[in-house]
């Protein structure tokens, strides 16, 4: 379930902006969730856009589950970059705001609220290798509070031509802490194939809760 | 008047070889080396930067050696000091910018056979 909640923005740990003057569009799917996200990069360190989630949060240890929704305004921001002679770091700070629907059942009623997301993000990668991670809190109204740590690192197969399709193998790792204590806290382990070509940006992969695919194009 | 018309014939067929045979003309090619220039997806940037400069012709990315090979277009110069500066808008460094008596293309091949 843990996949549930950061998916939403999955892609959006790789790259969550483009470049100066670009659109991005970032979507995102699990069995347990779905994210759309649009950002349009004003600059070559801010993006403001647009977010929709909807995903099933686990509200104890028997499986029961409450449908939310939320859809809210973002920012993007990169906070820094290093550009080494084989490599590239990134540090970027990603927020966003808006309303969050939560569907009752399970004892729970029915109710909307305001929300509130800020997460952190930082990335290291040379043509071959990956590495990246982030903190990411969420916090809103119907007792929505969630913190989630995510680490991902991978490497690709082979160096591909700018024009080339590039296939990477990444290894996701993300823990999802509950504000209820009631709730769960979950590890996933997610391998998963990751496809670069120009403009499209693709992640396919699996785990104990079912497939997930990420995508983001940027234009 | 026979030998002056053998001889005229004779300069101009000189003159066509000698054509043939003379090095090509100076493309105006500029390599530039790139630091952070690691992925397709992030480098769209600067194509997208350079592309959009009135006197970019062909253009050549090459990741794995960090290069961004630019050719004028016919009758045009690069100007490197904007490219520099567009490379770095575009969030990225120059480290190196070397201009070559090459064609993109040639470059292109040159940098695929490695």
């Amino acid at each position: 379930m843990a996949t549930a909640l950061l998916t939403a923005c999955g892609a959006a740990l790789a790259l969550p902006m483009g470049h100066e003057d670009s659109w991005m569009l970032m979507l995102d799917s699990t069995p347990q969730s779905r994210g759309l996200g649009l950002n349009h990069a004003v600059t070559g360190t801010w993006a403001p856009g647009a977010t929709l989630r909807r995903w099933q949060e686990p509200i104890g240890h028997g499986g029961a589950r409450l449908l939310r929704e939320t859809a809210g305004v973002s920012l993007t921001h990169r906070l820094h970059r290093w550009n080494l002679p084989h490599a590239q770091a990134n540090l970027w700070l990603v927020g966003d705001a808006g309303q969050v629907r939560r569907q009752g059942g399970h004892g729970y009623a029915a109710g909307r609220g305001d929300y509130g997301a800020m997460a952190f993000m930082a990335d290291y990668e040379t043509t071959r290798v990956y590495v990246g991670g982030g903190l990411k809190a969420l916090r809103g109204g119907e007792g929505l509070r969630h913190d989630v740590v995510r680490v991902r690192s991978g490497f690709s197969f082979w160096e591909a031509e700018y024009e080339g399709t590039q296939p990477w193998f990444i290894v996701e790792a993300e823990r999802t802490r509950y504000g209820n204590a009631a709730m769960r806290e979950g590890t996933r382990f997610t391998p998963m194939l990751r496809f670069i070509n120009r403009r499209f940006f693709v992640e396919i992969g699996a785990n104990r809760d079912g497939g997930m695919f990420n995508l983001m194009f940027n234009h | 008047m026979i030998k002056f018309l053998l001889v005229s014939a004779l300069s101009l067929m000189s003159l066509g070889a000698s054509a043939q045979t003379a090095p090509a003309a100076d493309p105006g090619t500029v390599k530039f080396s790139v630091n952070g220039m690691v992925c397709a997806f992030c480098a769209q940037g600067i194509e997208k930067r350079l592309t959009k400069m009135p006197e970019t012709g062909p253009l050549y990315i090459n990741l794995a050696q960090k290069v961004v090979a630019v050719q004028p277009k016919p009758g045009r110069s690069i100007d490197i000091a904007k490219v520099k500066a567009e490379i770095s808008e575009a969030g990225y460094d120059v480290t190196q910018a070397v201009p070559v008596a090459q064609t993109v293309a040639a470059i292109r091949a040159e940098m695929k056979a490695r």
